[in-house]
Protein backbone atom coordinates (compact mmCIF):
# COMPACT_ATOMS: atom_id res chain seq x y z
CA UNK A 1 0.00 0.00 0.00
CA UNK A 2 1.34 3.40 -0.89
CA UNK A 3 0.32 6.74 0.50
CA UNK A 4 1.51 9.81 2.33
CA UNK A 5 2.76 9.88 5.86
CA UNK A 6 -0.71 10.65 7.13
CA UNK A 7 -2.53 8.11 4.93
CA UNK A 8 -4.64 10.92 3.61
CA UNK A 9 -5.67 9.13 0.47
CA UNK A 10 -7.40 6.21 2.13
CA UNK A 11 -8.54 7.93 5.30
CA UNK A 12 -10.44 10.73 3.66
CA UNK A 13 -12.75 8.33 1.84
CA UNK A 14 -14.18 6.90 5.06
CA UNK A 15 -16.24 8.50 7.79
CA UNK A 16 -14.88 8.33 11.34
CA UNK A 17 -18.27 6.80 12.20
CA UNK A 18 -17.58 3.76 10.02
CA UNK A 19 -17.34 0.36 11.74
CA UNK A 20 -16.52 -2.72 9.69
CA UNK A 21 -15.77 -6.41 10.11
CA UNK A 22 -12.71 -6.16 7.86
CA UNK A 23 -10.18 -3.32 7.84
CA UNK A 24 -10.77 -0.60 5.28
CA UNK A 25 -7.40 1.08 5.81
CA UNK A 26 -4.19 0.33 7.66
CA UNK A 27 -4.50 -0.19 11.41
CA UNK A 28 -2.86 2.66 13.28
CA UNK A 29 -3.80 5.23 10.66
CA UNK A 30 -4.53 8.65 12.08
CA UNK A 31 -6.61 11.51 10.78
CA UNK A 32 -7.91 14.87 11.95
CA UNK A 33 -11.54 15.84 11.39
CA UNK A 34 -13.03 19.14 12.59
CA UNK A 35 -10.07 19.68 14.89
CA UNK A 36 -10.37 16.25 16.48
CA UNK A 37 -7.70 13.56 16.17
CA UNK A 38 -8.69 9.96 15.42
CA UNK A 39 -6.90 6.59 15.37
CA UNK A 40 -7.99 3.50 13.46
CA UNK A 41 -8.12 0.41 15.72
CA UNK A 42 -9.26 -3.20 16.04
CA UNK A 43 -11.42 -4.28 18.97
CA UNK A 44 -9.67 -7.41 20.22
CA UNK A 45 -11.69 -7.52 23.42
CA UNK A 46 -14.64 -9.72 24.27
CA UNK A 47 -17.06 -6.80 24.63
CA UNK A 48 -18.43 -4.14 22.34
CA UNK A 49 -16.57 -0.85 22.75
CA UNK A 50 -19.63 1.30 23.22
CA UNK A 51 -20.07 4.96 22.38
CA UNK A 52 -18.86 7.42 25.06
CA UNK A 53 -16.48 4.86 26.58
CA UNK A 54 -12.68 4.78 26.65
CA UNK A 55 -10.48 1.99 25.29
CA UNK A 56 -7.04 0.68 26.24
CA UNK A 57 -4.26 -0.96 24.21
CA UNK A 58 -4.15 -4.74 24.68
CA UNK A 59 -1.54 -6.09 22.28
CA UNK A 60 1.81 -5.08 20.82
CA UNK A 61 0.71 -5.41 17.23
CA UNK A 62 -2.05 -3.94 15.16
CA UNK A 63 -3.40 -1.26 17.48
CA UNK A 64 -5.65 -3.78 19.16
CA UNK A 65 -7.84 -2.28 21.86
CA UNK A 66 -10.27 -3.39 24.53
CA UNK A 67 -12.90 -1.87 26.78
CA UNK A 68 -11.48 -3.72 29.79
CA UNK A 69 -9.85 -0.90 31.70
CA UNK A 70 -9.34 -0.81 35.47
CA UNK A 71 -10.28 2.13 37.67
CA UNK A 72 -7.34 4.41 38.34
CA UNK A 73 -4.83 2.36 36.35
CA UNK A 74 -2.80 3.69 33.38
CA UNK A 75 -5.28 5.39 31.02
CA UNK A 76 -7.18 5.39 27.76
CA UNK A 77 -5.72 5.60 24.29
CA UNK A 78 -8.99 6.68 22.74
CA UNK A 79 -12.66 7.54 23.21
CA UNK A 80 -15.43 5.89 21.18
CA UNK A 81 -17.17 9.05 20.02
CA UNK A 82 -19.47 8.13 17.15
CA UNK A 83 -20.49 4.48 16.84
CA UNK A 84 -20.16 1.29 18.88
CA UNK A 85 -17.28 -0.95 17.81
CA UNK A 86 -18.29 -4.60 18.37
CA UNK A 87 -15.75 -7.26 19.29
CA UNK A 88 -13.58 -8.28 16.33
CA UNK A 89 -14.51 -5.13 14.41
CA UNK A 90 -12.57 -2.13 13.13
CA UNK A 91 -13.31 1.54 13.67
CA UNK A 92 -12.09 4.98 14.68
CA UNK A 93 -11.52 6.21 18.22
CA UNK A 94 -10.92 9.85 19.07
CA UNK A 95 -7.51 10.48 20.62
CA UNK A 96 -7.90 14.21 21.23
CA UNK A 97 -10.87 16.54 21.19
CA UNK A 98 -14.29 17.19 22.66
CA UNK A 99 -16.69 14.34 23.35
CA UNK A 100 -18.97 12.72 25.86
CA UNK A 101 -17.85 10.35 28.59
CA UNK A 102 -19.87 7.81 30.55
CA UNK A 103 -19.58 8.09 34.30
CA UNK A 104 -19.41 5.08 36.66
CA UNK A 105 -22.65 3.54 37.93
CA UNK A 106 -22.20 4.98 41.41
CA UNK A 107 -19.95 8.01 40.90
CA UNK A 108 -20.78 11.40 39.44
CA UNK A 109 -18.43 13.59 37.41
CA UNK A 110 -17.92 17.20 38.46
CA UNK A 111 -17.52 20.13 36.09
CA UNK A 112 -13.95 21.38 35.87
CA UNK A 113 -12.34 18.32 37.41
CA UNK A 114 -9.79 16.09 35.65
CA UNK A 115 -10.84 12.59 34.63
CA UNK A 116 -9.05 9.27 34.25
CA UNK A 117 -9.75 5.64 33.39
CA UNK A 118 -12.56 3.92 35.22
CA UNK A 119 -13.67 0.29 35.04
CA UNK A 120 -14.70 -1.20 31.72
CA UNK A 121 -14.36 1.99 29.74
CA UNK A 122 -16.18 4.46 31.97
CA UNK A 123 -14.52 7.65 33.17
CA UNK A 124 -13.64 8.26 36.80
CA UNK A 125 -12.70 11.42 38.68
CA UNK A 126 -8.93 11.77 39.05
CA UNK A 127 -8.07 11.88 42.74
CA UNK A 128 -4.39 12.72 42.50
CA UNK A 129 -3.29 9.57 44.28
CA UNK A 130 -3.98 7.10 41.52
CA UNK A 131 -1.56 5.28 39.23
CA UNK A 132 -3.41 6.62 36.25
CA UNK A 133 -2.84 9.36 33.73
CA UNK A 134 -5.12 12.37 33.51
CA UNK A 135 -6.99 11.90 30.23
CA UNK A 136 -8.57 15.37 30.15
CA UNK A 137 -11.11 17.40 32.07
CA UNK A 138 -14.85 17.58 32.54
CA UNK A 139 -16.64 20.48 30.89
CA UNK A 140 -20.19 19.70 31.97
CA UNK A 141 -20.52 17.24 34.80
CA UNK A 142 -23.16 14.54 35.23
CA UNK A 143 -24.70 12.22 37.76
CA UNK A 144 -23.66 8.59 38.06
CA UNK A 145 -24.42 6.37 35.10
CA UNK A 146 -24.80 9.29 32.69
CA UNK A 147 -22.66 11.11 30.15
CA UNK A 148 -20.61 14.22 30.79
CA UNK A 149 -19.17 16.63 28.24
CA UNK A 150 -15.39 16.35 28.33
CA UNK A 151 -12.19 17.32 26.63
CA UNK A 152 -10.26 14.13 26.02
CA UNK A 153 -6.55 13.57 25.38
CA UNK A 154 -5.47 9.94 25.20
CA UNK A 155 -2.11 8.23 24.84
CA UNK B 1 10.51 28.05 2.69
CA UNK B 2 10.10 24.58 4.20
CA UNK B 3 6.72 23.26 5.25
CA UNK B 4 5.74 22.86 8.89
CA UNK B 5 6.76 19.22 8.85
CA UNK B 6 9.92 19.67 6.77
CA UNK B 7 8.82 16.83 4.53
CA UNK B 8 11.32 17.20 1.70
CA UNK B 9 14.49 16.60 3.76
CA UNK B 10 12.92 14.24 6.30
CA UNK B 11 11.59 11.74 3.84
CA UNK B 12 14.97 10.98 2.30
CA UNK B 13 16.36 9.74 5.60
CA UNK B 14 15.48 6.59 7.52
CA UNK B 15 14.28 6.97 11.11
CA UNK B 16 17.07 4.49 11.92
CA UNK B 17 19.70 6.92 10.74
CA UNK B 18 22.24 8.20 13.29
CA UNK B 19 24.86 10.73 12.22
CA UNK B 20 27.66 12.87 13.65
CA UNK B 21 26.36 15.94 11.85
CA UNK B 22 22.68 16.91 11.50
CA UNK B 23 21.01 15.76 8.32
CA UNK B 24 17.73 17.62 8.96
CA UNK B 25 16.75 20.47 11.25
CA UNK B 26 16.68 19.66 14.97
CA UNK B 27 13.12 19.41 16.22
CA UNK B 28 11.82 18.20 12.87
CA UNK B 29 8.83 15.88 13.28
CA UNK B 30 7.51 13.11 11.09
CA UNK B 31 5.29 10.05 11.00
CA UNK B 32 6.40 6.62 9.83
CA UNK B 33 4.16 3.55 9.80
CA UNK B 34 1.82 5.08 12.34
CA UNK B 35 4.59 6.12 14.73
CA UNK B 36 5.58 9.73 15.43
CA UNK B 37 9.23 10.81 15.64
CA UNK B 38 11.27 13.91 16.44
CA UNK B 39 14.88 14.67 15.49
CA UNK B 40 17.23 15.26 18.43
CA UNK B 41 20.88 15.67 19.48
CA UNK B 42 22.38 13.52 22.24
CA UNK B 43 24.23 16.00 24.40
CA UNK B 44 24.57 13.61 27.34
CA UNK B 45 27.62 11.69 28.44
CA UNK B 46 26.17 8.26 27.64
CA UNK B 47 24.88 6.50 24.53
CA UNK B 48 21.08 6.41 24.34
CA UNK B 49 20.46 2.74 23.66
CA UNK B 50 17.50 1.12 21.95
CA UNK B 51 14.47 0.88 24.23
CA UNK B 52 15.59 3.70 26.48
CA UNK B 53 13.84 7.00 26.93
CA UNK B 54 15.55 10.38 26.72
CA UNK B 55 14.83 13.60 28.56
CA UNK B 56 15.31 17.19 27.43
CA UNK B 57 18.58 18.57 28.77
CA UNK B 58 18.83 22.04 27.25
CA UNK B 59 16.46 24.83 26.40
CA UNK B 60 17.67 25.11 22.84
CA UNK B 61 18.28 22.74 19.99
CA UNK B 62 16.29 19.71 21.15
CA UNK B 63 19.26 18.36 23.06
CA UNK B 64 18.54 15.20 25.02
CA UNK B 65 20.20 12.82 27.44
CA UNK B 66 19.49 9.34 28.67
CA UNK B 67 20.40 10.35 32.24
CA UNK B 68 16.92 10.38 33.74
CA UNK B 69 15.93 9.94 37.39
CA UNK B 70 13.31 7.41 38.52
CA UNK B 71 9.80 8.85 38.88
CA UNK B 72 10.90 12.41 38.13
CA UNK B 73 9.29 14.11 35.16
CA UNK B 74 8.96 12.13 31.97
CA UNK B 75 10.59 11.18 28.72
CA UNK B 76 10.70 13.37 25.65
CA UNK B 77 11.03 10.36 23.37
CA UNK B 78 12.27 6.77 23.11
CA UNK B 79 15.11 5.36 21.03
CA UNK B 80 13.33 2.77 18.91
CA UNK B 81 15.68 1.69 16.13
CA UNK B 82 19.37 2.53 16.59
CA UNK B 83 21.44 3.62 19.58
CA UNK B 84 22.36 7.32 19.50
CA UNK B 85 25.91 7.85 20.82
CA UNK B 86 27.06 10.94 22.65
CA UNK B 87 27.43 13.89 20.30
CA UNK B 88 25.25 12.32 17.62
CA UNK B 89 21.95 13.08 15.94
CA UNK B 90 18.99 10.79 15.38
CA UNK B 91 15.26 10.17 15.56
CA UNK B 92 13.41 9.27 18.75
CA UNK B 93 9.88 7.92 18.80
CA UNK B 94 7.41 10.23 20.51
CA UNK B 95 4.18 8.26 20.08
CA UNK B 96 3.66 4.65 19.10
CA UNK B 97 4.94 1.14 19.75
CA UNK B 98 8.54 0.63 20.79
CA UNK B 99 10.91 -1.65 22.70
CA UNK B 100 11.20 -0.55 26.33
CA UNK B 101 14.01 -1.41 28.76
CA UNK B 102 12.90 -2.28 32.28
CA UNK B 103 14.63 -0.72 35.26
CA UNK B 104 15.57 -2.50 38.48
CA UNK B 105 12.20 -4.24 38.63
CA UNK B 106 10.22 -6.24 36.09
CA UNK B 107 7.47 -4.61 34.05
CA UNK B 108 4.26 -6.46 33.35
CA UNK B 109 1.71 -6.34 30.54
CA UNK B 110 -0.99 -3.76 31.10
CA UNK B 111 1.04 -1.78 33.60
CA UNK B 112 1.67 1.92 33.18
CA UNK B 113 5.10 3.10 32.04
CA UNK B 114 6.94 5.94 33.73
CA UNK B 115 10.44 7.34 33.71
CA UNK B 116 13.13 5.21 35.40
CA UNK B 117 16.84 5.67 35.91
CA UNK B 118 19.09 6.20 32.89
CA UNK B 119 16.35 5.85 30.32
CA UNK B 120 14.77 2.70 31.72
CA UNK B 121 11.04 2.34 32.36
CA UNK B 122 9.27 1.56 35.61
CA UNK B 123 5.66 1.22 36.66
CA UNK B 124 3.92 4.16 38.24
CA UNK B 125 4.45 4.79 41.92
CA UNK B 126 1.46 7.10 42.27
CA UNK B 127 3.67 9.80 43.74
CA UNK B 128 2.69 12.51 41.27
CA UNK B 129 6.28 13.50 40.52
CA UNK B 130 6.25 11.76 37.17
CA UNK B 131 3.70 11.14 34.45
CA UNK B 132 2.35 7.90 33.08
CA UNK B 133 3.44 7.82 29.47
CA UNK B 134 1.91 4.60 28.19
CA UNK B 135 1.36 0.90 28.62
CA UNK B 136 3.61 -2.13 28.79
CA UNK B 137 2.25 -4.60 26.23
CA UNK B 138 4.98 -7.26 26.46
CA UNK B 139 6.43 -7.96 29.90
CA UNK B 140 10.09 -8.39 30.72
CA UNK B 141 12.27 -9.07 33.75
CA UNK B 142 14.36 -6.40 35.44
CA UNK B 143 16.92 -5.04 33.02
CA UNK B 144 15.31 -6.82 30.09
CA UNK B 145 13.66 -5.39 27.03
CA UNK B 146 9.89 -5.57 26.64
CA UNK B 147 7.50 -3.71 24.41
CA UNK B 148 5.23 -0.78 25.03
CA UNK B 149 2.95 1.86 23.60
CA UNK B 150 3.98 5.35 24.64
CA UNK B 151 3.09 8.98 24.17
CA UNK B 152 5.98 11.15 25.28
CA UNK B 153 6.36 14.90 25.77
CA UNK B 154 7.78 15.27 22.28
CA UNK B 155 4.50 14.15 20.68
Amino acid sequence: MSGGNFNNGAVMFESVSAVTATPTIQIGARTTINGEDYLYVYNGGADTATKDHGVIITAMTGYTISLQSTTGVVGFIGLVKHADIPAASYGWVMTRGFGQAMSPATVSLTTGEPHCAGASGVFSPFTGTQTAAVNGFIINGCVSGATADVYFSGF
Amino acid sequence: MPSTFYNPPVNVESVSSVTATPSVQLGAVRMEAGDSYIYVYNTGSSTAGVGRGVIISACTGYSVTVSSVTNIGGFFGVVKHTAIPTGSYGWVLTRGFTPVVAGATAIVSGGGLEVGVDGAFVHGAGTNTSVIQGYCVTATAAGGTGYGYVRCFGA
